[in-house]
C-alpha cells in the first residue's frame, strides 16, 4: 500500500510539472505583448520598456520559467497586474466561494443520486425505476446556466426568497453566505444527480447479475444486506470514477453559474483574467486547479484499493 | 496513460474557455476545445472499466490457452466494456452540445450572425423580467435535443447489447 500511494504521489507531481510547462508554455505564445494590452494602443515606446522591465518580460523565457516555480513552491503566486495585488490574496479571497460552493453541490448531487441509483437498479423495470430515471434522463439535458435562469425567476424575482446574485461575503455571517450560494449549488448539482444516479444504476444492474449475489441470496441472505453490503461495494468503481470527474468539473465548472449569479469565485476570476490578459493571475489558478485535481485522481484511486481488495494485490 | 493525466488534470471547461480565448472565439474553435476534452474522459472510463475486468477467470483462461494482453483487450475486454463505454458516449454527447451551449453563453462559442440557443439564453437574461419566454425557449429546445440524443444512444445500446437488453 505504501508502495502504491509513493507511486501516485509520484506520478502526481510529475503530472504538475509537465502541467506547468504547458500551461507557461502555452501562454507563453498567447498572441498580444501583455505590457502593450496594459497601456494601450497609445503608449509611449518608453513607458512600454519600462513596463516590460518591471514585469520582468525581457528576462530570457526558461529563468521567468524558473523564477515562476520556485515562487509558486513557496507560495508567492507573482503579482496580478491589473489587480496589482499578490496573486494568492486574490486566490485566497475566491476559493472562500468556489470551494463551498463546490462541496455543497457534491453533496447534494451525492446525497440523491447513489440511493435512487441503487433504488431503481433494485426495482428494474418497475414503476419507481422508470419515473426515476425518467427524472434522470431529462436531469442529464437540462442545461445547468438555464435550469439556474429559472431557478432565479422563481426564486429570486416570483417568490424572493433568496437574492438573485452576488455574495454578502462571509463577514455577513455565514447564513446570507450559504442562502447567497444555495440556488448555484443546486443548479450545478441537477445534472450531476442525473448523471450519477444512472451510473450508479447501470453499474448495480451489472453487478447484481453476477453469481456471488445468486450465491448471497441462495444461502439466505436477506434482499437489503446483499444489495448494501454486497453489491454497492462491488459497483462502487465507475460510481468513483464518475465522482472524481464530478468534482474536476465542479472546480471549473462553476464558471458559467458563477457568472450567472454574478459570483466572486475562481471561475470568474480566471475568466476575467483570460480576457484581460492578466497571465499570472491565469496561470496560477489553472495551476491550483490542476493541484487539486491530481490531489483527487489519488484520493480515488486510493479509494478504489479501499472498496476492492483484489485492486490492492495487483497494485 | 500518463499523457492523458495530464490532459485529465486541466479541468475540461477551463480547458475549453483557455483554447478559446487564445485562438480566438468561434464555431470551429470551440468544436476542436469540446472534441479535445472528451478524450481522457474515455481513457479513464475504459481504463477503470478494463482494471475491473483483468482479475476475472475467463482473462486468466485466455492467458492460458497463450493469448497476448493485445489480443485479451481487443477479444475480451473491449466487448466487456463496450456497454460502459457506449453508456459513457451517449452522456458525452448530451454533454458536448452542453459545453457549446455553455461556451455560446460565455461569447466564446459561434459567433452572431451565426444563431446559437447559448447566446439566446445570453441575451434573454438580461431580460428576464420583461419577456421570461425569450429565456424558457432555447433552453426547452436544447432539452429536447439532447433527450432525443440519449434516447437514441439507448436503444442503440439495447440493440448492440443483447446481454443488458435481457436484463430490462
Amino acid at each position: 500500500m505504501t508502495a502504491f500511494l509513493a507511486k501516485r504521489i509520484g506520478i502526481g507531481l510529475l503530472t504538475l510539472m509537465v502541467a506547468s510547462a504547458v500551461v507557461f508554455g502555452v501562454l507563453e505564445i498567447l498572441p498580444g505583448d501583455p505590457a502593450q494590452l496594459m497601456l494601450g494602443m497609445n503608449a509611449t515606446p518608453e513607458a512600454l520598456a519600462n513596463l516590460r522591465e518591471q514585469m520582468g518580460l525581457n528576462q530570457p523565457v526558461l529563468l521567468r520559467y524558473f523564477t515562476w516555480v520556485g515562487g509558486m513552491l513557496v507560495g508567492d503566486f507573482g503579482r496580478s497586474f491589473t489587480y496589482s495585488s499578490p496573486v494568492i490574496d486574490l486566490i485566497a479571497e475566491r476559493v472562500v466561494v468556489s470551494l463551498p460552493l463546490a462541496i455543497i453541490s457534491l453533496i447534494l448531487s451525492t446525497a440523491i443520486a447513489i440511493p435512487v441509483g441503487i433504488f431503481s437498479a433494485a426495482r428494474r423495470g418497475k414503476a419507481a425505476d422508470t419515473v426515476s430515471m425518467g427524472a434522470a434522463q431529462i436531469g442529464v439535458a437540462i442545461p445547468n446556466f438555464w435550469f439556474a435562469l429559472l431557478l432565479i425567476y422563481v426564486f429570486a424575482v416570483w417568490l424572493r426568497l433568496v437574492p438573485s446574485g452576488g455574495f454578502p461575503g462571509w463577514s455577513a455571517g455565514i447564513w446570507p453566505g450559504i442562502k447567497a450560494l444555495l440556488l448555484p449549488a443546486v443548479a450545478l448539482a441537477l445534472p450531476q444527480a442525473a448523471i450519477l444516479a444512472r451510473v450508479t444504476r447501470s453499474a448495480m444492474l451489472e453487478v447484481l447479475g453476477e453469481d456471488y449475489i445468486r450465491t448471497a441470496r441462495a444461502k439466505g441472505m436477506p434482499r437489503r444486506t446483499v444489495l448494501w453490503r454486497h453489491a454497492l461495494r462491488n459497483a462502487m468503481i465507475p460510481v468513483l470514477t464518475i465522482l472524481g470527474l464530478q468534482f474536476a468539473f465542479l472546480l471549473a465548472g462553476t464558471i458559467i453559474i458563477e457568472n450567472v449569479f454574478y459570483l466572486p469565485g475562481l471561475g470568474r476570476l480566471v475568466f476575467q483574467a483570460i480576457t484581460q490578459r492578466d497571465l499570472i493571475v491565469v496561470e496560477g489558478v489553472v495551476m491550483l486547479l490542476v493541484a487539486s485535481v491530481v490531489v483527487v485522481n489519488i484520493v480515488v484511486d486510493i479509494l478504489y484499493a479501499v472498496v476492492d481488495p483484489r485492486l490492492r494485490i495487483a497494485a | 496513460m500518463r499523457f492523458n493525466d495530464v490532459v485529465f488534470a486541466f479541468p475540461a471547461l477551463l480547458s475549453a474557455v483557455m483554447i478559446t480565448a487564445i485562438f480566438g472565439p468561434g464555431a470551429i474553435n470551440a468544436i476542436i476545445a469540446i472534441g479535445i476534452f472528451n478524450v481522457p474522459v474515455f481513457a479513464r472510463v475504459a481504463r477503470a472499466g478494463a482494471l475491473s475486468l483483468w482479475p476475472r477467470e475467463y482473462v486468466l483462461a485466455a492467458r492460458a490457452a497463450g493469448k497476448g494482453k493485445a489480443l485479451i483487450t481487443i477479444e475480451h475486454i473491449l466487448p466487456n466494456i463496450a456497454s460502459i463505454l457506449l453508456v459513457q458516449g451517449t452522456i458525452q454527447f448530451a454533454l458536448g452540445i452542453l459545453a457549446e451551449a455553455g461556451l455560446s453563453y460565455l461569447g466564446l462559442g459561434a459567433q452572431p450572425p451565426m444563431p446559437s440557443w447559448g447566446r439566446m439564453l445570453f441575451d434573454a437574461q438580461t431580460r428576464m423580467m420583461v419577456a421570461p419566454h425569450l429565456a424558457i425557449f432555447p433552453g426547452l429546445a436544447i432539452v429536447i435535443t439532447v433527450l432525443g440524443l440519449n434516447l437514441l444512444g439507448d436503444g442503440l445500446r439495447d440493440m448492440l447489447d443483447p446481454k443488458l437488453r435481457r436484463q430490462r
